[in-house]
């Protein structure tokens, strides 16, 4: 089967993004397909390649981007979810002549459009709330 | 009329259910809920809205935000029917405990009853809730 996954809650302040990994993991294991990852509203700062847990905690966020890395996960982070709370790639650091950028690589800065079309292109949109 | 319910991607149209369960103004929810429903009608889906539980204050007539530096959302929930988005409910149970009827609202909405609720979300091909 094919699946979309939206997370919408953040690390640390929400089991979403969590929750939503070991489900992919899960998914992957069983052999079904992922056609897109959509991180929206707070689920944007799971996004950061910055976070630095204490080391005997999980790394959330690199487990993501691990994960998206090795099976090559279509990823996008909402751009108008992630410019307000400042989560940044290099294209948009440029834009804004800002002094720094901060997501993660393997994954696409654009619009709702997309979760619209991961919403149609897949058998199921599994949404992992705030 | 099957043609006319597909868009660009060519597959059909989905019915996406956008839930709404937080109050305006203490955080993102409403507003990013607000965004995906329009764009997803843009983008031809069939929308329906659910305020449930708190998420009903978010359509209350007579916001002043302004006061505390935030915009209002409410004027553009009252504009749902420009976009195409005409079946708007709300939870009938959270309109009595808080006291509201429809004439406090900034549209007209269809006042329905929590286990009614439940099954008219579960008809939906796509949930999201907020």
């Amino acid at each position: 089967m094919i699946f979309s996954l939206t997370i919408l809650g953040a690390p640390n302040h929400s089991a979403a993004p969590s929750t939503g990994h070991r489900f992919a993991k899960a998914l992957l294991a069983d052999g079904h397909q992922i056609y897109r990852i959509f991180f929206y509203g707070e689920g944007v700062y799971t996004a950061s390649r910055i976070m630095v847990p204490p080391q005997d905690e999980y790394h959330l966020s690199k487990a993501w981007q691990d994960l998206i890395t090795e099976y090559q996960l279509d990823t996008v982070v909402c751009i108008a979810a992630a410019l307000r709370r400042g989560i940044i790639d290099e294209q948009e650091q440029q834009r804004y002549q800002l002094d720094t950028n901060n997501m993660m690589s393997h994954a696409e800065l654009s619009g709702l459009g997309q979760w619209v079309d991961a919403c149609l292109q897949s058998d199921r949109m599994i949404t992992f709330g705030e | 009329m099957a043609e006319d319910a597909e868009n660009k991607t060519g597959k059909a149209a989905k019915k996406m259910a956008v839930v709404i369960t937080r109050p305006p103004y203490q955080s993102l929810a409403g507003k990013e809920a607000l965004d995906l429903a329009l764009v997803a009608a843009t983008f031809e889906q069939s929308v329906s809205l659910f305020f449930m539980g708190d998420g009903i204050w978010q359509l209350v007539k007579g916001q002043q935000p302004e006061a505390i530096n935030q915009k209002n959302n409410s004027a553009s929930f009252g504009a749902l029917e420009l976009y195409g988005i005409e079946q708007v409910y709300t939870d009938a149970s959270a309109m009595k405990s808080n006291n509201l009827t429809v004439q406090d609202f900034v549209l007209a909405t269809k006042v329905t009853a929590l286990n009614e609720l439940g099954s008219l979300i579960a008809s939906h091909d796509i949930i999201i809730n907020f």
